[in-house]
This record gives C-alpha cells, structure tokens and sequence, in this order.
C-alpha cells in the first residue's frame, strides 16, 4: 500500500496521542460543563487537527525559490495571523473596544490604580520563571519569562500577542493557561481575597449607583486614551489603539453598523481562526514537556499574586477614601472581564446581602484590561 | 542558564512602574475630561450604569 495509499496510524507518537486525548477534554468541557466554551471547543479541535499524522493542515508557507509553495490552512493562518504579523489578536481587542463600557471606570478614575496594582503578577511570575532558569530547573531566559509572566495579565489576546512575539513555541500553552485561568476565576480568587480582608471589610457597602458620565466624556476618553497611551508606550499601540478604535465606534453612536459587526461579526470569526490557531500551536512534541507543567504553575502564581496586588492596594484606598470602599473590587484589575468582577459582586453580596459591587468592580477590571497591554507594550520595548 | 539579575529586576520594575504611570496619568486625564465635559454644555445625553462588558 505504500506510495498509493498511507494511514496515519503509524505515524501516531504517545505525545500525539496524549494530546487527541486533551484536544477531547477540551472539547467536553466546552459542551458538557460550559467552560469558557467559545475558547475551549475551537482550541480542542485545534489540538485534535494538530496531533493527526500526515494531514498537512499545518504546513507554512514557505518561499521557494522566490515563489510561495503550497500551505496548509491552519499553518497559514498560524503564520500570517499570530507570527508574522499578529493580526488575530489585536483584531480581538477591536472587537473587544466594542463591546467594552468604560462608564464605571471614568464614573471613579482613581479605579484606574486597582487595574496597575493588580499587574504585579506579571512582575513575580517574571522574576519567578528566571529564577527556574536560573537554577537550571527550566530553560527559559528573559523571553520566555515574559511571555510565561503576562498570564498573570489574565487577558487571552494580550497574552497570544506577546508570546506569538517573544517565544512563539510556547504561544499555545500559554494562551490555554490564560483562558483557563480566566474560566477558574471563581475559585482561584475567592481564598486569596478572603486571606486578605476581613469579614468587616468584605460586607462594606459602596454608593449603590455608580456617578453618571456624560456621553461627551465616553467619546472624547477613547481618543485621549489611544494618543496618551501610546505617545507613553508605543509599542502598546497594536493592542490599545485597536481596543480603543472599537470603544469609539461604540461610543460615537453614528456608526451603529460598524460597532455592531466588530461586536458580534468580527470578534465571532476572529475568535474561532485564533481558538483554532492556538489549539493548532500544540502538537504533542512541543506540550509534552517539563516545561510545560512549569508554565502552568507559574501562571496560577502570576494570577494570585496580580489579585493579591489589586486586594492590597483595595485596602489602601479603603483607608484613604472618604467614602465607604470595598477592598475586594482591588482584585477584579487582574481584567479577566467580567468573571473577575462577578466574583467581587458575589463574594460582597454573600457576606452582605445589601451589597452592590458589580458595577464598581466594572472599573478596574476594565482598567485591567489597559494594564496588562501597556505591560505586554512596555516588555515588547525592551525585550522585542 | 546565566541570569542578569541586575536587568531582570530593571525589566520588570520599568515595566510595572510604567503601567501604574500609565494608568496614573489616564485617571488624571479622565478627571479632567469629566470636568470639562460637564462643564462645556451640561451631561450630553446620559449613559447607562450596566454595563456590556463582553468576555475576553
């Protein structure tokens, strides 16, 4: 049969098969349990098409002698959207601009804070992965800590766009273990923010309406934002002129269309080419690593310690605000929009029934979200 | 594998001082910008509080 007619069961590794069984998990966890399913169900068949033998789907282009060969489409899409060009993710955060409501973040701008506080996981996960390297544990130099460092920014796109940059071979785990831990928000924050603050503190209730904003000021923030921004940190530009092009079309009401297609149109097409690029990214000889397991851990540290962050200066503002603060919206800055700020809403409301906290835990959640691209801007500076 | 730590901890302090700088100057600028557009003409028209705050 050789030459006229080839299966790919002799070609399937103990890796391949390791991961046909995760891209199926990936898969039931999606239907059956509702886990982050938008992401999880392309990644799983991603992971599923990736790990079978002789399909071609990954093959890149490639010049030829000056011509373009042949190319599988997921290699195409893998080397045209995440790492040539990185156009997937920052069309995500177009989309992602347009679905995103800045009112309770400029209703209270000191808010802002709690979304920088919160990146500091980024920053121990950074020194955390070096130290691994260091000690000869891992091999991962600053690149690699870095991509490993900004899931503590718990922001699928940021993450995919910083990896698909500075250390493109682990793009894949990383961005898994960003929407993992953004679908297990509700339990890995919970112990840390009740470790942190009292009973007392947990049943504070804030104003029970956020400060209304003038549409003037909804639409002037996005432009401020985009030049401010990146006049400060230019290579953020990719991810928060996009983010900030899509709240304006929101915002700007004139262009009902538009915003509605980046809504819905874009970001759902988007987001089923990059889910299935990044499950694509995971052939078993690259995931079935030590490595892997220590990019895993060290993004849970990066996400604990980026809500500890955002708790503690909670506390801080607690004491210096004149009026009543909650401290535990401190930890919806790590963004992970809205989980992270529902689980605020439901811890307040749980230790006090009056509480309302949704709307303020909106604020630095979303001011999260600009954190962690200037962050993945400032590393792509020095390090790219 | 050689660490300079000296670098590392430059890298990742520039870094995160640079967001909370960042995010320092955009509550300023949003304040400001608050101000300004009540004052020019009032609310113009008023936004909802819930938000539409879409997964990532």
């Amino acid at each position: 049969m050789d030459g006229f007619f080839q299966t790919g069961f002799g070609d399937l590794s103990w890796g391949n098969i390791i991961m046909l069984c995760v891209g199926l998990v990936f898969i039931w966890l999606a239907i059956t349990k509702k886990w982050e399913p938008y992401e999880l169900l392309p990644i799983g068949v991603g992971i599923i098409l990736a790990n079978l033998p002789g399909t071609g789907l990954l093959v890149q282009p490639s010049e030829v002698s000056g011509e373009y060969g042949s190319a599988g489409l997921l290699g195409t899409f893998i080397e045209y959207g995440l790492l040539r060009y990185t156009i997937l993710p920052q069309l995500i955060f177009l989309g992602l601009g347009a679905m995103t409501d800045f009112g309770p973040l400029l209703a209270n701008p000191k808010l802002f804070l709690l979304g920088a506080a919160a990146q500091v996981g980024i920053v121990i996960a950074f020194l955390g992965a070096l130290a691994l390297g260091h000690f000869g544990i891992a091999d991962f130099g600053m690149n690699e800590a870095a991509s490993i460092a900004i899931i503590g920014g718990a922001d699928g796109p940021t993450t995919i766009y910083l990896t698909s940059q500075l250390a493109p071979e682990l793009m894949g785990i990383t961005a898994v273990a960003a929407y993992s831990y953004m679908a297990m928000v509700a339990l890995i924050q919970p112990p840390i923010i009740r470790a942190l603050t009292t009973k007392k503190e947990r049943q504070i209730c804030m104003e029970a309406q956020v400060r209304e904003v003038s549409k003037r000021a909804k639409i002037l923030f996005p432009i401020i934002c985009t030049i401010l921004v990146i006049l400060l940190v230019p290579r953020s530009a990719p991810l928060v002129g996009m983010f900030m092009f899509g709240n304006l079309l929101r915002e700007s009401g004139v262009v009902e269309r538009l915003s509605n297609a980046a809504q819905n149109a874009l970001i759902n097409l988007t987001t089923i080419i990059l889910m299935l690029c990044i499950g694509a990214s995971m052939p078993g000889e690259v995931v079935m690593r030590t490595e892997t397991l220590l990019v895993l851990g060290l993004g849970l540290v990066a996400f604990a310690c980026g809500t500890a962050g955002g708790v503690l200066l909670g506390k801080l503002m607690k004491w210096i605000s004149k009026e009543p603060f909650n401290p535990i919206i401190g930890a919806a800055g790590v963004s992970a929009v809205p989980m992270a700020a529902r689980v605020a809403q439901h811890i307040g409301q749980k230790e006090n029934p009056r509480s309302f906290l949704l709307m303020h835990a909106m604020g630095p959640n979303v001011a999260g979200v600009i954190g962690s691209a200037v962050f993945a801007g400032a590393l792509l500076s020095i390090l790219g | 594998m050689e660490i300079d730590w000296g670098d590392a901890l430059q890298y990742g302090g520039i870094g995160f001082l640079l967001v909370f700088a960042v995010l320092a100057i955009l509550a300023m600028a949003t304040w400001l910008v608050n101000l300004l557009a009540d004052k020019i003409g009032g609310k113009g028209g008023t936004a909802e509080n819930g938000g539409n705050n879409g997964g990532e």
